[in-house]
């Protein structure tokens, strides 16, 4: 896999439909931050499923292999719908959503939105008017750490150790049964540093002021980038080493006696200063903005990294969760950060991602108003057809009307409470796929082949089930469709939705499937 | 045999020069010209070429190393100097006298053969770690007005220097602020630990001065700052909330994400080069301190000794940097500060040569 390349170059399939639902929407929480929006709702969702064998009371089963008395368990499930676009944008989704909601808007009056992010002073107006709803402000920290605790506990592979010249280079966490205490940093503006201790007891015990705000506002400074993501695309491409001072640049090489090594960086920008009466010194030729760029980069998520391992450290906790736009997922960033943690704590504090992690705030705004959801008396699994997937930290997936571009993400509920099987000695480790296919790319392009031409069998089978529907041919084929240009995406991005399986495999055909 | 002892660091080179006052007539008859004419020049003179300089406010009289009394003369100049460094001593005659010379700081490694071949000296090495304890031990020993610390440091009117009795040390972390940053903590005379360090030193403070400023030095950099506004550049807690962040004790006067309103064109339309000097100072200096006290907390230490050429006609950063211990820590941790802030390095060295020559 070309690690380089950021995966903004695969295209997202078109199939994946946006603001899924809309019609049966329930309840709303939004999320507004300084670049990024997200819009949460819930929705009830219908599934008909055929039985093929009930058995009547006096134990004799009964088979209803006719095809014209098929017999249909309806169920209504209920899905968590999240979608993220730029701030930018929301007028145009308001709209979007606003005359989409049919069948319950009625309902909406009198109720009120949950709403988070910095953004959410600013846009009350605007929400109340679009939607109708009273705006609810709920505090950005309670909602990143409720929206955290949800995703832990309940998606699986959400968490992931990157490693950008390892093999594999996202090495998915298993859904772990405790997962408290541990150490929220969040990445904004500026930086907050939250231990959550469980449930409901969390502490903010400490931050810095050099976060991603700093990145962007000197980034700005010191180059012509005008967007974040420009910084970050400069910053691949440079060369720290024109712009920082390294341990080398004063030594000569190593410092041996404490067991610096050369390359490291002695001291951020330290190339750049002007030497005296240098008449020779050139910033333009010295240094490129993209080395400007990269070296700040290096810098920031340098001193992150260090700051969050020395609270790490005081208060004895070895996993550390970052979310916050300033990674957003990023490779560069990612790989700069674990570095960073590893060097400093010496390898005792892993660094962890979320997959989720721009959604947090949105899953607490909308867990907060949500009692009706009785979130945790179920269980929650990713809806794989619903979902964008791990991609691009902007959004690609185009809004059609409105031609926004949206990621998304979908939850649906479990029948019942999944619980932890009690036989099992180690819960937190166990891994029940007997094949890995993110690491194993001979078996992975075995299986994706595999399923790609079993689909049409699925197809039939699905058609069959549904003989008196006039729709099923059409939806079957669409279902293929989606099916197809999904594999095609995990053959390139088996990463996507987190550890690949065949188990996931059989899990998205379902889910394409409803 | 002149004494000396340099220690060559990633923007400052420091040399400490021990002028022997207790020369006897025969010593006197015996001493080579060379000798004498390096004396008066260095003694003479304040400032050496375009870029060496003596700080004379500094000067030790009444020093005693090695039975030998005298006076201690401080010197720097830019490391990227060093080859009109070499020229010059060349041009004094150094080459033919002294055969080694005690230096320290990573350019004793990098420029060991320079020295040989311009200077045919040698030189003897020692680390820089335990030159700047050693220097520190001796000259506070030596000065009962080395150490102080600020009273009201963020009130200019009653802000005040208070010296500090700082006999009985240990055990104190030392943050030594350079081009980068080395954090120690000590224990005893010769028992010390480099705990952590960070690459955001002095060295990134005028990198990115220059960079944004176009200033030309350091001193025109902190000149620059001081009058310069840093909330007008960086995102503060009230400009995030509109007021405190009651619920997590955060003030609103504290800066939440520094430079965070340059991502606007229009502020950035408005901020002055002494607003941009401000911000980088105040950014570099809050982060230090906020290394420091954490590593104070983990290592369970009260005072905390800031040292290294950063601090040098900044008392901005000092009182900063004494403001913030004291805040965050409830008064538990004290910010000391040294007079001869980046020399100590020299110091030990030279103190080392004497007792590896019999």
């Amino acid at each position: 896999m070309d690690t380089q390349s950021h995966p903004k170059s695969i295209e997202l399939p078109d199939t994946v439909e946006v603001f899924g639902n809309l019609k049966n929407a329930k309840r709303f929480a939004i999320d507004i931050g300084g670049s990024l929006t997200k819009i949460a709702y819930y929705s009830t969702v219908s599934h008909r499923r055929v039985i093929y064998e009930t058995e009547k009371e006096d134990g004799q089963s009964l088979q209803s292999a006719d095809e014209d008395h098929r017999v249909y368990e309806v169920s209504e499930g209920a899905r968590l719908h999240f979608v993220k676009f730029e701030t930018k944008y929301i007028e145009s989704c308001l709209d979007f959503v606003q005359v989409n909601l049919v069948n319950t808007r009625d309902k909406m009056i009198g109720k009120s939105i949950k709403a988070t992010g910095g953004g959410a002073y600013k846009y009350t107006e605007l929400l109340q008017q679009k939607l109708g709803l009273s705006v609810d402000k709920e505090d950005e920290m309670s909602c990143l750490i409720k929206g955290c605790n949800f995703l832990l506990k309940n998606i699986s592979d959400e968490a992931f150790m990157y490693q950008r010249h390892g093999n594999p280079e996202y090495k998915f966490q298993t859904a772990d049964p405790n997962i408290f205490p541990y150490l929220l940093v969040n990445i904004g503006s500026g930086v907050s540093i939250m231990k959550v201790e469980s449930e409901g007891s969390y502490e903010r015990i400490g931050g810095t002021a050099t976060g991603g705000g700093t990145f962007w506002g000197l980034g700005s400074l010191l180059t012509k980038a005008k967007e974040f993501d420009e910084l970050l695309e400069l910053a691949e491409k440079g060369d720290h080493r024109n712009v920082d001072m390294l341990v080398r640049d004063i030594y000569g090489g190593d410092y041996k006696m404490l067991g610096l090594p050369g390359d490291l960086i002695a001291s951020s920008f330290g190339k750049a200063m002007h030497c005296h009466k240098d008449r020779n010194f050139n910033a333009d030729t010295q240094f490129s903005e993209a080395d400007l760029a990269r070296s700040l980069l290096f810098t920031i998520s340098n001193d992150i990294g260090q700051v969050a391992s020395l609270y790490a450290m005081m208060h004895k906790l070895n996993k550390v969760y970052f979310g916050g736009y300033f990674l957003r997922n990023h490779p560069l960033s990612m790989h700069t950060v674990s570095f960073s943690i590893n060097y400093w704590s010496r390898g005792q504090v892993q660094a962890l991602f979320l997959r989720h992690e721009g959604y947090l705030g949105a899953i607490g705004a909308f867990l907060k108003g949500a009692e009706e959801c009785d979130a945790d008396k179920y269980s929650w699994l990713e809806n794989y057809a619903g979902s964008s997937g791990l991609c691009s930290p902007i959004p690609i997936q185009v809004l059609s009307t409105q031609g926004v571009p949206v990621d998304q993400l979908e939850i649906d509920r479990w029948e019942s409470a999944v619980a932890y099987c009690p036989l099992l000695c180690d819960p937190a480790n166990y891994v029940p796929d007997t094949v890995d296919l993110t690491q194993d790319t001979e078996a992975r392009e075995y299986w994706l082949q595999c399923f790609e031409e079993s689909v049409d069998k699925f197809v039939s089978r699905a058609i069959s089930s549904q003989p008196h529907s006039l729709t099923a041919k059409e939806r079957a084929s669409k279902f293929k469709e989606k099916y197809v240009s999904r594999l095609y995406y995990l053959k390139h991005q088996p990463f996507a939705y987190g550890n690949l399986s065949v188990r996931s495999l059989l899990d998205t055909i379902e889910h394409c499937m409803k | 045999m002149p004494w000396f002892g340099m220690d060559i660091g990633g923007t400052l080179s420091k040399l400490v020069y021990f002028e022997p006052k207790d020369i006897t007539p025969d010593e006197a008859d015996a001493e080579v010209e060379t000798l004498k004419n390096i004396r008066r020049y260095l003694t003479k003179n304040s400032a050496y070429g375009k870029t060496g300089h003596r700080d004379t406010h500094l000067q030790m009289d009444d020093i005693v190393i090695r039975r030998r009394k005298g006076t201690l003369h401080f010197i720097r100049f830019p490391t990227c100097e060093m080859g009109n460094f070499l020229a010059l001593a060349k041009s004094k005659g150094l080459a033919t006298l002294v055969t080694t010379v005690s230096a320290t700081g990573g350019g004793a490694y990098k420029f060991e053969d320079n020295f040989r071949r311009e200077l045919n000296m040698r030189l003897a090495k020692f680390d820089e770690l335990d030159s700047l304890i050693r220097g520190m031990l001796y000259v506070e020993t030596n000065n009962p007005c080395e150490c102080y610390y600020w009273i009201n440091p963020t009130e200019d009117e009653c802000c005040e220097k208070r010296f500090f009795d700082f006999s009985d040390p240990y055990p104190f972390l030392i943050v030594n602020i350079g081009s980068g940053v080395s954090l120690l903590a000590v224990s005893g005379p010769n028992s010390y630990r480099r705990i952590s360090g960070t690459s955001l030193g002095g060295g990134t403070f005028l990198g990115l001065c220059c960079l944004l400023t176009d200033c030309n030095s350091f001193e025109e950099a902190i000149d620059l700052a001081a009058s310069g506004d840093n909330t007008r550049v960086d995102k503060l807690v009230r400009d995030i909330y509109g007021g405190d962040y009651e619920r997590f004790g955060l003030p609103g006067d504290l800066v939440a994400s520094s430079f965070g309103q340059m991502n606007s064109k229009e502020k950035r339309a408005t901020v002055s080069r002494e607003d941009l000097a401000r911000a980088t100072l105040v950014t570099i200096t809050n982060n230090i301190g906020s290394i420091a006290r954490m590593c104070a907390v983990n290592e369970k230490i009260e005072r905390v000794v800031f040292v290294g050429n950063f601090l040098r006609v900044n008392s901005i950063s000092m009182k900063l940097l004494a403001h913030a211990m004291d805040y965050w820590s409830k008064g538990t941790l004290k910010a000391l500060f040294l007079e001869h802030e980046g020399y100590f390095g020299a110091v030990g060295c030279l103190l080392e040569f004497n007792s590896h020559v019999s």
